[in-house]
């Protein structure tokens, strides 16, 4: 029948992200010399790579969600894991003590975001771009542009570079930030007034939700996340590097990207972003067994973001 | 008549949109050398009419005439090659660009792949020449010009182009008395020069003053056209009104209660100037009035939803502070917008997720949301209204346009969650096939019939009349007047108080 072709062809448009994700996965497999790519410490180490990004990537999800876009991520993971190394080393702060101060200055640079935004109705996208070169600005004044060395605390290794039973803490941290965010997104109230917020905006003011609040919360939780995936990020590097934080917007923008041709089509969601982080993750990975140069790992992730959005705006799923 | 007068004819034209059949059989002709009024009131198929003229729209059915000769429009640019030219209402001009640029947007004249700018200043001096219009700075942003210097600079545009054909639509808006004139001399002018001349105008007054004929729409058919100077306010009027009261309106023991609201001088300063009105249990209102006449600022303003400078709310006798949507709804007040695209529906989201969106909280223990039991009240709703949907998960946007408006009311109306009260309903069958229509008059009757009060905001001559227990008149922010259902030739008072005269 027709119909019935119409939605297989519906749902394969769907789904036709996570197929490439599988066929990409199948390619390496047998591309990689001697199965090197489905090695399980290769995997583990794939694993290790996308567990900073996708805990950044689930943060920009719920900014996405409620209409924000949040551009100052990437900074805010920079200027987290400089003052992680700088706080203990040069401060003598306890590693908990720093944490804990990372944090709120991560809340303060996200509530400082959905301030502009909201209460001088500039869009975030414009307040964001602002917020990332302040940041930058902010971590070049605090490490003059130097990486800080030091003894790397033990709370940090251990979330950054041990393991438990073989698998790496930081992929449990991982596993732990995208349950979190998948029942918060999907499950509770606020979840639903975020998506509301993000789907429109005066529908959701004219049921009585209070759409500001929802911006403050997605554009808070998306700098928070950032700013905890940067100690971890400190932890892995076991230092302080100014720069290390700068490839994560465009990273976690993509894999948000991504995921808004699959699952929940047209709207940010959390599997679809662990589709995307996976997609680059792997991609990444795989061309480097392969022995191709980073900057064509670069353009090939690039043109796997466009082409994911463009087949599904070519089949009207996805609208701008 | 020799058809060999008439620049522009069309014949059997028909449009429909989802729902609605927004021109039906249009027979419509214009004469070389006159200015033609089209008149009717508000949903009348007026712009539809226009669009599909200027290739907006194409329509199903039907042959358009240009000179006698038969012609397609596809794309609007059709049109304006084809000679046929329109100043709209809200204006076209890039705001931040000069007199020159906008005029010549899209026609510049080159020379070696630069503009030649000389060339176009030196035309552009001579259209405001040709035109005897006021000298007019055509080197600054039109953003900087009143609106009367805008229109000007897009009839500068049309000319330029040479047009057989000028449509002005609702062009005299947001004119004052001396900057009309001076519009009706352009027309004039256009008429004496042989060009067709289409005026399309709420106000009945300026049609008497300067058109040759008038044709008046009513409900997507040419009601008739008219040598205006064989008619007066009256008749135009009588012609605009449908004689026909519709069926469809439930029949019910009208008995309106005890005071429910009271909206004492309602100000926001700038679109609502001075509204009061009263609402009783069991009672419809109406409120009535042109697009542009403060109702929906006003409905949005009663819900919170809009800041007022002044007014005062009583509810049940006690006085009531309203400034937040949140705040309404626990008074036991619903909206139910108009625009339901923009303003009442989530597209992108199922058929569940919009229905209970007002009233999620209901549905959560410890702020998670109980699903299944959200979905079981979704089902028994989409029942009770009889919303047409493959399930309950389908995607709001894929609905026909009456189903959509079934969603919009039934995140309010249905009473499965929340206690409502007093309800606001801003154009409830805009958009909406009669079938349809007749739900959403019933669900009405029901809500009053249960004790609700109603205020029914609506441009639908049939729908205020066949509904209201009483109807208020808004006219450029203010409440003008009120009329009691069983008022003689109400719907003429109505149509000529809301026109004012």
């Amino acid at each position: 029948m027709p119909k019935t072709s119409k939605n297989n062809s519906a749902w394969f448009t769907k789904y036709a992200t996570i197929f490439a994700l599988a066929v990409v996965f199948i390619f390496f497999v047998f591309s990689t010399d001697r199965f090197r790519f489905i090695q399980a410490d290769n995997l583990l180490n794939v694993l290790r790579q996308v567990s900073i990004l996708s805990i950044v990537a689930m943060g920009m999800t719920v900014a996405m969600a409620s209409g924000q876009f949040d551009l100052s991520t990437g900074p805010v993971v920079g200027l987290s894991c400089v003052f992680a190394m700088g706080l203990v080393t040069q401060q003598n702060m306890s590693p908990l003590m720093a944490i804990v101060i990372i944090l709120l200055i991560g809340l303060a640079v996200g509530a400082l975001n959905a301030f502009v935004t909201t209460s001088l109705k500039i869009p975030s996208i414009i307040v964001t771009l602002g917020m990332q070169s302040i940041v930058t600005g902010i971590i070049y004044m605090y490490s003059g542009g130097k990486s800080l060395y030091g003894q790397n605390p033990a709370l940090y290794e251990f979330f950054g570079q041990k393991n438990v039973a073989g698998i790496p803490i930081l992929a449990l941290v991982m596993v732990v930030f995208v349950a979190v965010t998948y029942f918060i997104l999907n499950k509770t109230l606020i979840g639903r007034y975020i998506y509301a917020t993000g789907g429109n905006e005066v529908t959701a003011r004219l049921s009585g939700i209070s759409t500001k609040k929802y911006k403050y919360f997605g554009l808070m939780i998306s700098a928070a996340f950032a700013a905890f995936a940067g100690i971890l990020l400190a932890g892995r590097l076991g230092s302080g590097q100014p720069s290390a934080g700068d490839s994560y917007t465009m990273e976690a923008l993509s894999a948000v990207f991504i995921g808004m041709t699959t699952i929940r089509v047209g709207q940010s969601n959390v599997m679809g972003t662990m589709v995307g982080v996976l997609l680059l993750g792997i991609v990444s990975n795989g061309l480097n067994l392969l022995g191709w140069d980073y900057f064509f790992q670069d353009m090939a992730k690039g043109i796997i973001m466009i082409a994911a959005v463009a087949f599904a705006a070519s089949k009207s799923e996805l609208k701008f | 008549m020799d058809s060999a007068q008439f620049v522009l004819q069309t014949k059997g034209v028909n449009k429909r949109f989802p729902g609605v059949h927004a021109l039906k059989d249009v027979d419509f002709n214009l004469k070389k050398g006159e200015i033609h009024g089209l008149v009717g009131h508000n949903g009348a198929g007026k712009s539809t009419l226009v669009k599909v003229l200027t290739g907006v729209y194409v329509p199903e059915s039907g042959e358009i005439f240009l000179e006698g000769e038969k012609v397609c429009f596809s794309k609007p640019k059709d049109a304006i090659d084809m000679g046929i030219g329109i100043v709209t209402q809200e204006g076209t001009l890039i705001s931040s660009f000069t007199g020159i640029q906008n005029i010549f947007l899209g026609q510049e004249i080159c020379s070696a792949g630069m503009v030649n700018e000389k060339l176009l200043q030196q035309k552009g001096h001579e259209l405001l020449k040709k035109t005897e219009l006021d000298i007019l700075d055509l080197n600054i942003p039109v953003e900087k010009l009143s609106p009367a210097q805008k229109k000007i600079i897009e009839i500068l545009k049309i000319i330029n182009l040479d047009p057989k054909i000028v449509i002005f639509d609702e062009s005299t808006a947001s004119l004052s008395d001396k900057e009309r004139k001076l519009l009706f001399d352009i027309m004039r002018k256009f008429r004496d020069r042989g060009m067709g001349v289409i005026f399309i105008t709420h106000y009945i007054e300026e049609v008497l003053n300067i058109c040759d004929r008038t044709t008046v729409m009513r409900d997507g058919q040419i009601v008739g056209t008219v040598m205006t100077k064989d008619v007066n306010k009256g008749k135009i009027v009588r012609m605009m009104i449908n004689k026909e009261q519709k069926s469809e309106f439930p029949e019910y023991d009208r008995n309106p209660g005890e005071v429910l609201l009271e909206v004492e001088h309602f100000s926001d300063g700038r679109m609502v100037k001075d509204a009061s009105l009263t609402i009783h249990k069991g009672e419809v209102v109406g409120l009535f009035g042109t697009v542009g006449s403060g109702r929906t600022e006003l409905g949005e303003m009663i819900f919170g939803a809009r800041k007022k400078e002044s007014g005062k709310l009583t509810m049940n006798g006690k006085e009531i502070r309203v400034d937040n949507v949140k705040k309404a709804i626990k008074q036991g007040m619903a909206l139910i917008p108009d625009d339901r695209l923009n303003k009442a529906l989530m597209l992108e989201e199922p058929v569940v997720d919009n229905v209970t969106l007002p009233f999620l909280k209901e549905y959560t223990k410890a702020s998670v949301v109980n699903r299944k039991s959200e979905c079981k009240d979704t089902q028994k709703i989409v029942e009770m209204l009889d919303i047409k949907t493959p399930s309950i998960f389908t995607k709001v946007n894929s609905l026909s346009g009456g189903n959509k408006q079934k969603v919009s009311f039934g995140k309010w109306v249905t009473g499965v969650k929340g206690k409502i009260d007093f309800y606001i309903f801003d154009e409830p069958t805009e958009g909406v096939d009669v079938g349809a229509c007749a739900e959403m008059y019933k669900i009405i009757a029901s809500l009053v019939q249960k004790g609700a009060g109603c205020l029914v905001i609506s441009s639908d001559l049939a729908e205020v009349v066949g509904l209201s227990d009483r109807v208020y008149i808004m006219r450029e922010g203010e409440i003008v007047a009120q009329f009691d259902r069983d008022t003689d030739d109400l719907q003429q008072k109505l149509i000529s108080t809301s026109l004012g005269f």
